[in-house]
Order: structure tokens, then C-alpha cells, then sequence
């Protein structure tokens, strides 16, 4: 008893400063401002679209968010057998291919080329994957814990219900790739407002915007499986206020089959992102990008040439079901339309089932 | 009738004849068994640490039959007594004075015709010279004091205690008088009687023990006298003054308060010498290395001060004997001088408690010295209200022991064995899991009294595991595990030819082991599947060979060379890798197979060590030194601070030796009769073959690891200012270091550089490094004392530039280690209060109230950023960042610890 009183008055206070007393605090450093350096952001896929490839600069990091665009560069992509394709545009530094011309083809090797102010630029070789993947997609009803900020500066802890989305995937090959997902999630909404004369029905839809940790959402690497398989890889969740949803909750998806070179380059995008200076975090790095200028070595170039199978495909999980459906996905979803609070939407659109609505 | 009677009486006569005969035989074969006064003396001495006092004519012609040996002390003294029809007074029962029954204490004094005999005298004129091999204890403690000073005046000759407080010296027969010096005490002169080779102990006390003349202190003078320069030294009771954190005295993180030392901040394994890597200091405890230093990743080390009789630190000079690495050698060795009884150690503190145990056995020639600490964080973690802190767990322990065993005179066995563990779980799902363990067996011996050899058998080996286990996926669950093996033999000798040469040479067999790491299922349900990263085997052996010369009285020289000699072997393979690319997995073009013992890649070197040492005059001295190592294993490390995964990597044919060339000169001076101790040294060091990693390196479970590595060279000089009062109530230390330190990587392809090959600061480049270290002693029972500690902040790498990226706002960050964190100070304070001093007192308790970052400096560890505003996959929405500075301890940290001794 006596012991337990010592503990009480005096080591469990002082063992609680010391876990207290680490923390952080802001760090406001001189920073040198450097010269803007090329930025490029370029993606081809196996898909017959219209590919671009946006070249801008970087800018201080103290400086404005307004990137300054690299217009009147030449651009051409070359595969592997000879064949070359020239990207047009180039205002506000957006680069397009034709895409009747020239669509990708999975298990060639693809180059960009870039000319800009006399400097020569180039990426490494991209091979473009074969898809040879399938995936499933599941809910899970769960919980979480979220922490939150308070209006007095502390933090509180609560717990909410989440419909969480999962996906296996499954390679006919003896291993399998990284993949990286775009997911939109989208709930179907239906409220009828009744008054004593009239009964009003509107469709509406709204997105569910997901927590930092989703920013990339590239399968994990951890380590190989004994099968070429990857289970219960999280794509998101839907937030449950009030329970399941009496109506369907649809997962947009983009999956792209990533080869070794932009499955590590957006691996290390997503460390960078999620890095939160924890002590065993290993020590800041450059981003390995996959451009290099011919002419002038020594000049640093950011960014990533992509070469990606890609699979766009939605799937509707109905209420109280986890197991999901594909879904063809007409029409967008016209988010701008979707519902507020106060039910101003156009006649045009009351009591009426719009196109893009999905059973 | 038969004449019985006559038989009989023959019988009887010839038994008492042969009776007799036996007697006076066994008498006269005995004879040669009763020893002189003296030889008793020594033999006393020797074996019970206890000087005597005593008129020799007293005990002039006594002779005492030689089964007395076997005796114990009390008995022996009785007879003593009875001798000379004396008394016995025992004082600190470490010195026993024989007094006439009309005598006083207060009479007895050493006059004219008092002197230590050394030797035989019944032998005296036999010999022309003699050699003391001589013992200076602490007279209050009996623990042995390491650097105190010996000096002839009539030969001029000098001598320092090493770190068992052992010192020889060879003169001419005759009558000497011997000033013993040592710090803290005061000054004394002891009259010798040299007779030939003899062993003799003094004893220095820090108070006085008023027997008139018999008062042996001393002060130090070792750092003017001594070869070897750059060398840090601690002895029992400099160990004990040294700063306490956390509520005890912890050797590393007070090691590096001294000049030219640095730790790496609150948190974190190892320290830095002269602008080296920590992996760049080889840390042995007795003769064996531990590979990772630190408790709570760093927070405490691994040695229990309780049990250590004495460390030396050699930052440059080292002689030829060390080697295996290029900053410094951090020699630590455990054991007492307790013969009397058990002596029971220990400390109770808020995170840990520790307990050492020393019991002399066996007439006193064997000991045991147990030590053991344990930390009690999880009942305190499970009193938590928090779930994940309720369900988590942190704790270690060390536990060590040593035996001593004098089998005779010239032959001594240590046993030695060591075990620490660290564990960590976070809430049941990630653990950490650390350890090492430690052993060593080692037997002295005395080939005459001119050379002594020491063979060391030792093992160390370091384990690593962490896991990753999720119920509710326990498809992906994972352990991971590597492990550090060292083996060695080793044999030293010392060898002492002529006066003015001592000669060390020996030879150095070590054997690696490492398993960087393996992955393996957590348990039947999990299907990760395994990854073996291949086991790396070497072998490393040495010859070496060292020469202290006294040149002159004031010119001393020690030059050495060493040859080393190192082999990677297998089984293993090597990759071959596409020489028109930069090295990546992508690139191997064939792979070599080798088979168990087959040499895959060998090097080999010479490491001369030359140091020299000129007195000016008794007060001051210059020292030069150069010394070559070459450092066959280095730890891979790409955060911030050394971390238990931390992988260690042996040379093989794309990591080169690293090679460490170091020139020093220093100025050394002592002032008011060595009370304050000042010295300035200067130093340069150039490296190469350092390994760096390249941006973005994966350094664990790594099968192609040479592919993230970069070969780097570098420089460092510097020059630190010391100076340390050693007397009087205020004692302490105030250093000032200045020194730089610099690498650039040399490979021409592009993805191998950083900052384009030019040169860039090391993570140890901290310019100005500011250290003031006080105790003063209130009274006889209070003491208190600070540390202050001003260091340049951390080269950092801070992003500089931002672009867009898939929506993403990206990070282009600055050349490495271009910037700086802000300034690190800290003041930690102490007071310490003495239950009692009684000296006949069985427990003796002190209570330890120290206050760590006393003005809650918030010191910045690190720099990160975070973004403020979530990103979202959806629309490319900018984000903003926000500056960060992580700081550890950044209030003022209280804590009591209660220390005991039975």
C-alpha cells in the first residue's frame, strides 16, 4: 500500500514528464532559394486515350504554389522497335499524344525524349507490364480510432464506424507486380422530402474524401507471399454516421501495373509524404527520378516517366453487403450537383432518376 | 624357555630407535622449512593486502616453520605477536603496527633505521640489481590506483601504476627513498631497502592516517609522464565523481564530457571520436567487444559502473597492441581488490535498479564479482490508462560476472561472462527485441620476472529480432532476425629485456560471423515467405610488435608496427555486376559460387604507430604521435543515429578496408604541484574507403546491398583545450573543442555521387563543443555539481525547393547535410547526500537527486516536416508544410536514486 502510494504521488509523475516531455514544436529555418529545376510528369498506358506529359518547374520552398510552366519543348516518345511518336500542345506546359496514332503496348520499352532551351533530356527505358492480374474487392465493417484536434488546442480520440474496401489480387504469373490505385468514392443518396401537398424525390451523390494515408495508394511491398498474391489490400473506407448506408456506395477505380522502376519511385513518394520525423525514420533522400540531361549531366531533373497496364473499372457495394459488384460506369458522376442541405436543386432534376444513378 | 624377555626388549629398543630416527629425519628434512622473519612478511603482505609495521629487531634471527603459510591472518599475527612478545593494532584494516606492550600508537614512528625490506634480506648482496614489481592501493578502500607515480630521485628513475595499479621498476641493490604520488592525496616518501626481486604494496590514503612518518599520498603527474598521449583514464574513484544521469554514473555518456568526444544527443547508440563514426571505436570489456553500447536505444549503456575497476579511452597514439578500429580504443575492465569479505552494491532508481555482489572464497584466492541490472517499466506501462500503452512493453537487463582465481604466484584465470537484453512492444503488435552476449577466459602468466604473457580466449555476440504480427492478417505477419558473432584469441606479452626498453608483442586471431538478416513467417498461418540474406564469414588476424624506449630521462618513444591480415571467406557467392552501369540488381551478369572456407577476397596492411614524449621539466611535456589503422567491419546505418537494425558488413570485394591515418601533437603542463592538470592537442585525420550509403538505400534484409553503397573518403582536424582542477573542495573539468570534419564520394558515376562529389559535412561536424564539469563538496557528507554542455547543432538536410507531381506536392531537398539544426546546450545538476560515514558502519547509503535540462532547453534531435492539410488522390489539391524540430527531453527532468553498500 505504502508502495502503491510512492508510485502514485511520485514515479508515475515523473515517468509521465518524461513521456510528455519529448514533443515537437514548429522550426522556422533560412533556407536558401535555388535555382527552379524541370519538372516532368508523363504517363502512358495500354489504354487507346490521349496521353500527357506536363513539364513545369519547381520553385522555392518557401516561395508561392504557382509552378511556372516549360512550354515550346519538343517532345517525342520512342518504343523499343524503332517506332517514334511526337506529342503536341505545350501551353501552360501540357503535352499530348494523338490517340489514334499511337496507343501503348505491353512488354515494349518506351523513352522520352525531351528538347527545351537547347538542353537534351531523356528517360530511362520504361517497360510497359502485362496485365495478367485479377483482383476481387470486398467490404469490411469496422472501427477506428481518429484523433482530433480540439478549439483549445488538445487533441480527443473517438471512434467511428467505417465501412472499410479491400481488395486481393491474384497474378497468373509466379509473382506479382506493384500496383498503384486511384480510387474515388462515391455515396448514392436518395431523400424524399414529403410535405403536406407534395412528395419530393432527389438522387443526389457525394464524394468521401479519405485520410492522408491514402494519398498514395500503391500495394504494399513488404515482403514476397509464398503465391503470387496480394490480400486485403486497403483502398479506403466509407464513414458510417449513422450505420450502413441504406443505398449504394460505389468505388471508381483506377489500377495501374506498375513496373520495378515506378513502384519504387512511388514508393518513395509515399514515405515522403507520410515521414513524420520519427527517430528511426531513415534520413531525408532525393526522390530517384527516371530523367537525365544528355547535354548538361550535372543538371538535377525531377519527376517520373510512367509506363502502366491500366484497368478502370467500378464497383457498387450494396447496403449491408460486403461483397462488391462491378459496375459499368456510364456518365461522371456530376458532383457539382450534388445535393446540399437545402434541397435547391433544378426542377429538372427532382423526382427523376438520373443516368448516371446505379441500382 | 625361549628368552622372550630378550626379544622383547630388542624390539623395544629398535622401535624407539626407528621412532626416533623418523623424528630427527622428518625434522631434518623438514628444516629447510622454517622461513625468516621477512620471507613471512612478504609472504603476508602479499597475500592479504595489509602492510606491517614493526621494528626489524623485534624479530631479528626468528624463524617460523613454513606450515604458517597455510594459516589464516588472525593466527598468523597471533604468532607474530608472541614472537616478539608484542601487541598488534590493526588500523583500517589495512595496516597492522606492532607495538611494544609499553608503547603507544602515538610513539611509533619510522626512524632512521625503519625501511621497507624488498627482496630477501637474508639475500641481500647477492644480486646487483633487483626489480620492484610493486602495488599502489587506495589504504581506505584497497581498490588500486591507476597513473600514480613512482620516482627514484637517486637514479632518476620513474614509473606509473597501469590500470591494476601494477607497476615495475629495476635498480641497483641499496637503500632508496621512493616518492609515491597520486592525485587527490598528499604528498609522501617511502624508504626502501632493495635486497633483489621482491613484490611490494603501498598504500596512498586520502585523509590522513596520523602514524607519524607513515603517511603515503600522493599526486598525479601521469599525463606528463606518459607515452601515449590523447589517453583518458578512470579509476574506481573517478568513475565515482563523474556525472550522474538519471541517477547514476554511466561511463559512455560521462566519456563524452571529455574533450574531442561527442554523443550523439539524448537518444542514440555509440559516441563520436575526432569526427569519426561510432562504429569507428572498439569498445572491449574485458579484452571483448560489445557491438551495441546501449540500453532504451541509447538512453543508458550497457555497463554497470558497479563492477568496472578502471576504463582507458585512447583517442590517438594507440600502441600497436589495439587495433580492428580507426577512432578509438574504449578499454574497460572489471574487478576488485576485496579480499576481506562480501561486499554487497546497489542502487534503487525510478526506471531501474541494480545490485552487485563481490565474495572472496578460498583463503582469498578466488573471487567473485556478480553485477546485474533490471529495469521495472511494464508494471508501470500496464498501470497505464492509455489501451496501446497498457498493452505494450519496455524493458532490459544486463547481468555480468568475473572470477578470479590465483592459482600461484605466476599464474592468475579470469572467467568472464556478460548477457544484456532490450525489449520493446508496441501494443502487441511490432517488438523489438536486442541483446548481447559476452565471454572471455584469460590466463596470466609469469615467465620470470621479465615476462609475462596473457592469452584471452573470447566470445561476443550480438542478436537483433523484430516482428510485425496482425490478428486480424496474420497472412503478412513477420519475424526478421540478424545476428554479429565475434571469436578471438589473443595472446599479449610484456616483456621487459633491459631498464630502459618494455617490449609488447603478441599475435591476434578473430573470426567473424554475421547474418545481416532473415525473414521468416511469424507463425503457420502467416505466408510471407522467407528471405535469407547470405551469412558473412572472415577471418582477421594481427602480429604485432611495441617497444617503449626511455631514451633519455626526459625522451621516451614507443614505436610499434602491426601487420593484419583479413580474409572474407565462404560458402557464399559474389555477384557480378554490368562495369557500363551503375550497380543495381538489375545489372548482375553472373554470379560466383564459392565453397566453405574457400578465400573470397583477402587485404592485408601494415599499421605503424610512433609516439613520442619529451619533458620540458617536472611540470611539463610535448607529445607527437602518428598512428595507421585499417577497419575491416563497419555498421550500415542511413538514419540519423546508430539503431539495434543497424546492419554490420565485413570487407569484401566491393566494400574496401577503411584506412584511418592520424597525426597528433600535444602540450601538456601541470600547475601547483599537479592540483590542476591543462593541456592543448591538435590533430589530423585522413580517411579513406569510408562506406556511405547512396540516397534512398535499403539497408536491411538488402541481398544486394553493395548496390546502396557508395565509397566516400574524408578528413578531420581539430584541437581541443582542457584543463581540470583535481584538489580541494571545487573539483571538475573545463574543455573546449574546435573541429571539422568532412567527406566527398569518389565513384564517377553519377547515381554513386552525393552533392556531385565535393565535399560536404559529415553527420559529426560540430565546430564548437563547449563541456564545464564541477563537484564540490559541501561537507563530508553533502556534495553537488553540474554538467554544462554547448555543442554546434547537427548538420541536417532540408528540403529547399517544392514541385508538383500527380497531384502530389514533392520535396526536392538540399545538397546533404547542407544546413544546420540550432545550437545544443543542456545544464543537469546533482546533489548527493552521504547517509553515514562511519567506517565501521556494515551499510553505508547515499540518496542522489539530480535534475536533468535544469532551464527545459527544448533541444532539437531532429527537423521533419509534415504536410498541414490532407491530400487527397482525388483532386490535386495543394498542401502545405509544416517545419518541425523534435526534441527529446525538453523539461527540466527530476530523478532520485538510492544507492547502498553492505
Amino acid at each position: 500500500m505504502i508502495m502503491g502510494k510512492i508510485v502514485r504521488l511520485f514515479i508515475v509523475p515523473v515517468i509521465i514528464s518524461m513521456m510528455v516531455s519529448s514533443c515537437f514544436r514548429s522550426y522556422d529555418p533560412e533556407i536558401e532559394k535555388t535555382q527552379a529545376l524541370l519538372v516532368v510528369d508523363g504517363l502512358i498506358t495500354d489504354q487507346s486515350a490521349t496521353y500527357h506529359v506536363s513539364l513545369h518547374y519547381s520553385n522555392s520552398f518557401t516561395g508561392t504554389k504557382e509552378y511556372k510552366a516549360a512550354e515550346s519543348a519538343k517532345i517525342t516518345i520512342a518504343d523499343n522497335i524503332g517506332n517514334v511518336y511526337a506529342l503536341a500542345g505545350g501551353s501552360n506546359g501540357l503535352y499530348y499524344t494523338d490517340s489514334t496514332k499511337f496507343t501503348g503496348v505491353p512488354g515494349r520499352s518506351y523513352t522520352l525524349h525531351i528538347l527545351l532551351s537547347g538542353q537534351q533530356y531523356e528517360s530511362a527505358p520504361q517497360l510497359l507490364p502485362v496485365s495478367e492480374t485479377t483482383d476481387t474487392i470486398y467490404g469490411e465493417y469496422t472501427t477506428r480510432e481518429v484523433l482530433m484536434a480540439d478549439a483549445y488546442g488538445g487533441y480527443f480520440t473517438f471512434t467511428e464506424n467505417v465501412l472499410q474496401i479491400c481488395m486481393n489480387f491474384k497474378s497468373q504469373n509466379d509473382s506479382i507486380q506493384g500496383i498503384r490505385l486511384t480510387p474515388t468514392f462515391v455515396n448514392e443518396d436518395l431523400y424524399v422530402v414529403n410535405t403536406p401537398t407534395t412528395s419530393t424525390t432527389t438522387y443526389c451523390c457525394s464524394i468521401v474524401s479519405q485520410d492522408d494515408s491514402r494519398a498514395v495508394n500503391i500495394t504494399d511491398e513488404a515482403y514476397q507471399l509464398k503465391v503470387p498474391e496480394i490480400n486485403h489490400h486497403i483502398v479506403g473506407s466509407f464513414v458510417l454516421h449513422d450505420g450502413p448506408s441504406p443505398y449504394l456506395q460505389i468505388v471508381s477505380l483506377s489500377r495501374y501495373l506498375l513496373n520495378n522502376e515506378s513502384y519504387r519511385y512511388y514508393k518513395e513518394i509515399k514515405t515522403q509524404l507520410t515521414a513524420e520525423g520519427k527517430l528511426f525514420d531513415p534520413i531525408t533522400s532525393q526522390l530517384s527520378g527516371n530523367i537525365t540531361c544528355k547535354s548538361d549531366p550535372s543538371r538535377c531533373v525531377l519527376g517520373f516517366f510512367e509506363a502502366s497496364a491500366v484497368t478502370n473499372c467500378g464497383y457498387a457495394l450494396k447496403p449491408n453487403y460486403t461483397q462488391a459488384r462491378k459496375v459499368k460506369l456510364g456518365a461522371p458522376f456530376p458532383l457539382s450537383e450534388c445535393i446540399t442541405i437545402d434541397f435547391n436543386l433544378p426542377a429538372s432534376l427532382q423526382n427523376k432518376i438520373p443516368e448516371w444513378w446505379i441500382y | 624357555m625361549p628368552d622372550h624377555s630378550k626379544n622383547l626388549r630388542k624390539l623395544i629398543f629398535i622401535s624407539i630407535f626407528f621412532t626416533g630416527f623418523i623424528q630427527i629425519s622428518a625434522q631434518s628434512l623438514n628444516n629447510p622449512s622454517f622461513i625468516p622473519f621477512d620471507t613471512l612478511v612478504n609472504f603476508f603482505e602479499r597475500q592479504y593486502r595489509v602492510k606491517l609495521y614493526f621494528k626489524p629487531e623485534w624479530f631479528k634471527n626468528k624463524r617460523f616453520h613454513s606450515s604458517v603459510e597455510q594459516l589464516g591472518q588472525a593466527e598468523i599475527i597471533g604468532i607474530m605477536q608472541n614472537a616478539c612478545n608484542c601487541s598488534a593494532v590493526t588500523i583500517d584494516s589495512s595496516l597492522v603496527v606492532f607495538v611494544l606492550s609499553q608503547h603507544t600508537i602515538d610513539t611509533i614512528h619510522r626512524g632512521s633505521d625503519d625501511y621497507e625490506i624488498i627482496g630477501d634480506l637474508a639475500e641481500y648482496g647477492k644480486y646487483s640489481r633487483g626489480t620492484i614489481k610493486g602495488t599502489i592501493l587506495d589504504g581506505k578502500t584497497g581498490e588500486p590506483l591507476i597513473g600514480a607515480g613512482v620516482y627514484v630521485a637517486k637514479t632518476n628513475t620513474r614509473a606509473v601504476t597501469d590500470q591494476k595499479g601494477h607497476f615495475n621498476i629495476t635498480l641497483p641493490v641499496g637503500d632508496y627513498e621512493v616518492k609515491l604520488s597520486y592525485i587527490g592525496y598528499e604528498d609522501n616518501t617511502a624508504k626502501i631497502k632493495l635486497c633483489g626481486n621482491g613484490f611490494a604494496t603501498f598504500e596512498i590514503v586520502e585523509k590522513s592516517i596520523k602514524l607519524n612518518e607513515v603517511i603515503i599520498v600522493a599526486d598525479r603527474n601521469n599525463n606528463l609522464q606518459n607515452t601515449q598521449m590523447s589517453l583518458i583514464q578512470l579509476d574506481r574513484r573517478s568513475i565515482r565523481e563523474l556525472p550522474v544521469t538519471l541517477g547514476e554514473t554511466d561511463i559512455v555518456k560521462s566519456i563524452s564530457l571529455l574533450p574531442g568526444i561527442q554523443n550523439t544527443g539524448e537518444f542514440g547508440t555509440g559516441f563520436n571520436v575526432r569526427g569519426g563514426n561510432a562504429d569507428q571505436n572498439l569498445i572491449l570489456i574485458q579484452n571483448v567487444p560489445v557491438f551495441n553500447p546501449s540500453h532504451v536505444f541509447g538512453l543508458e549503456s550497457v555497463i554497470n559502473p558497479d563492477g568496472v575497476m578502471g576504463v582507458s579511452l585512447m583517442k590517438a597514439g594507440i600502441p600497436a597492441k589495439y587495433g580492428e578500429r580507426a577512432s578509438s580504443i574504449m578499454d574497460i575492465q572489471m574487478g576488485t581488490n576485496n579480499t576481506d569479505q562480501v561486499m554487497i552494491k546497489g542502487g534503487l532508481g525510478l526506471i531501474n535498479s541494480r545490485l552487485s555482489i563481490d565474495i572472496p572464497f578460498l583463503k582469498n584466492k578466488v573471487n567473485l564479482l556478480m553485477g546485474g541490472r533490471s529495469s521495472y517499466s511494464d508494471w508501470l506501462l500496464h498501470r497505464m490508462p492509455d489501451v496501446n500503452l497498457k498493452n505494450s512493453t519496455a524493458n532490459f537487463y544486463d547481468f555480468n560476472f568475473l572470477m578470479n582465481i590465483i592459482v600461484n604466484a605466476n599464474n592468475k584465470l579470469n572467467i568472464f561472462g556478460y548477457n544484456s537484453n532490450d525489449k520493446f512492444g508496441l501494443n502487441k503488435t511490432t517488438t523489438y527485441d536486442y541483446g548481447n552476449t559476452l565471454g572471455s577466459l584469460a590466463w596470466n602468466h609469469n615467465f620470470g620476472d621479465k615476462l609475462a604473457s596473457n592469452l584471452v580466449l573470447g566470445i561476443s555476440k550480438y542478436n537483433f529480432s523484430t516482428s510485425e504480427f496482425n490478428a486480424f492478417q496474420s497472412s503478412t505477419s513477420y519475424k526478421i532476425r540478424s545476428s554479429t558473432l565475434y571469436n578471438s584469441l589473443k595472446w599479449n606479452l610484456h616483456w621487459s629485456p633491459f631498464e630502459k626498453h618494455i617490449v609488447d608483442f603478441g599475435i591476434n586471431g578473430i573470426y567473424y560471423s554475421i547474418k545481416p538478416g532473415d525473414l521468416y513467417p511469424f507463425n503457420e498461418e502467416s505466408l510471407v515467405e522467407s528471405i535469407n540474406v547470405q551469412q558473412q564469414r572472415a577471418y582477421e588476424s594481427a602480429a604485432y610488435f611495441g617497444d617503449n624506449i626511455r631514451i633519455t630521462p626526459r625522451f621516451n618513444a614507443e614505436l610499434g608496427i602491426r601487420y593484419t591480415f583479413y580474409a572474407q571467406v565462404g560458402p557464399g557467392n559474389r555477384f557480378v555486376y554490368d562495369n557500363n552501369y551503375s550497380k543495381s540488381p538489375a545489372t548482375v551478369t553472373d554470379t560466383l559460387f564459392f565453397k566453405r572456407s574457400e578465400v573470397m577476397k583477402e587485404y592485408s596492411g601494415l599499421e605503424p604507430r610512433v609516439s613520442l614524449r619529451y619533458s620540458l621539466n617536472d611540470s611539463s611535456s610535448l607529445k607527437l604521435s602518428y598512428t595507421r589503422h585499417q577497419q575491416y567491419i563497419n555498421l550500415i546505418s542511413n538514419t540519423s543515429v546508430m539503431v539495434p537494425s543497424d546492419v554490420w558488413q565485413i570487407s569484401n570485394s566491393f566494400i574496401k578496408p577503411l584506412v584511418c591515418s592520424q597525426f597528433a601533437l600535444g602540450y601538456y603542463h601541470n600547475f601547483n604541484k599537479n592540483a590542476i592538470e591543462a593541456s592543448v592537442e591538435i590533430y589530423y585525420k585522413k580517411l579513406i574507403n569510408i562506406v556511405e550509403y547512396k540516397n534512398g538505400a535499403q539497408v536491411l534484409l538488402n541481398k544486394h546491398l553493395e548496390t546502396d553503397l557508395t565509397n566516400a573518403e574524408g578528413y578531420s582536424y581539430g584541437m581541443e583545450l582542457y584543463v581540470k582542477k583535481n584538489l580541494g573542495k571545487l573539483t571538475g573539468w573545463l574543455s573546449y573543442t574546435y573541429s571539422r570534419s568532412k567527406r566527398r564520394t569518389t565513384s564517377l558515376e553519377i547515381s554513386e555521387q552525393i552533392n556531385s562529389n565535393q565535399y560536404f559535412s559529415s553527420a559529426f561536424d560540430k565546430p564548437h563543443n563547449l563541456v564545464m564539469v564541477t563537484n564540490y563538496h559541501i561537507s563530508r557528507r553533502w556534495r553537488c555539481g553540474g554538467t554544462f554542455n554547448y555543442i554546434t547543432g547537427r548538420p541536417v538536410t532540408l528540403p529547399e525547393s517544392q514541385y508538383l507531381y500527380k497531384g502530389f506536392e514533392l520535396i526536392n531537398y538540399s545538397d546533404r547535410n547542407k544546413y544546420r539544426l540550432p545550437a545544443y546546450h543542456r545544464l543537469d545538476v546533482y546533489v548527493t547526500l552521504e547517509e553515514s560515514l562511519w567506517k565501521k558502519k556494515k551499510w553505508k547509503t547515499s540518496w542522489t537527486l539530480s535534475i536533468i535540462n535544469l532551464y527545459g532547453r527544448k533541444n532539437a534531435y531532429s527537423v521533419f516536416y509534415q504536410q498541414t492539410k490532407p491530400a487527397s488522390s482525388f483532386n490535386a489539391q495543394f498542401q502545405q508544410y509544416g517545419f518541425y524540430e523534435l526534441y527529446i527531453i525538453g523539461n527540466p527532468l527530476p530523478t532520485l536514486t538510492f544507492n547502498f553498500t553492505f
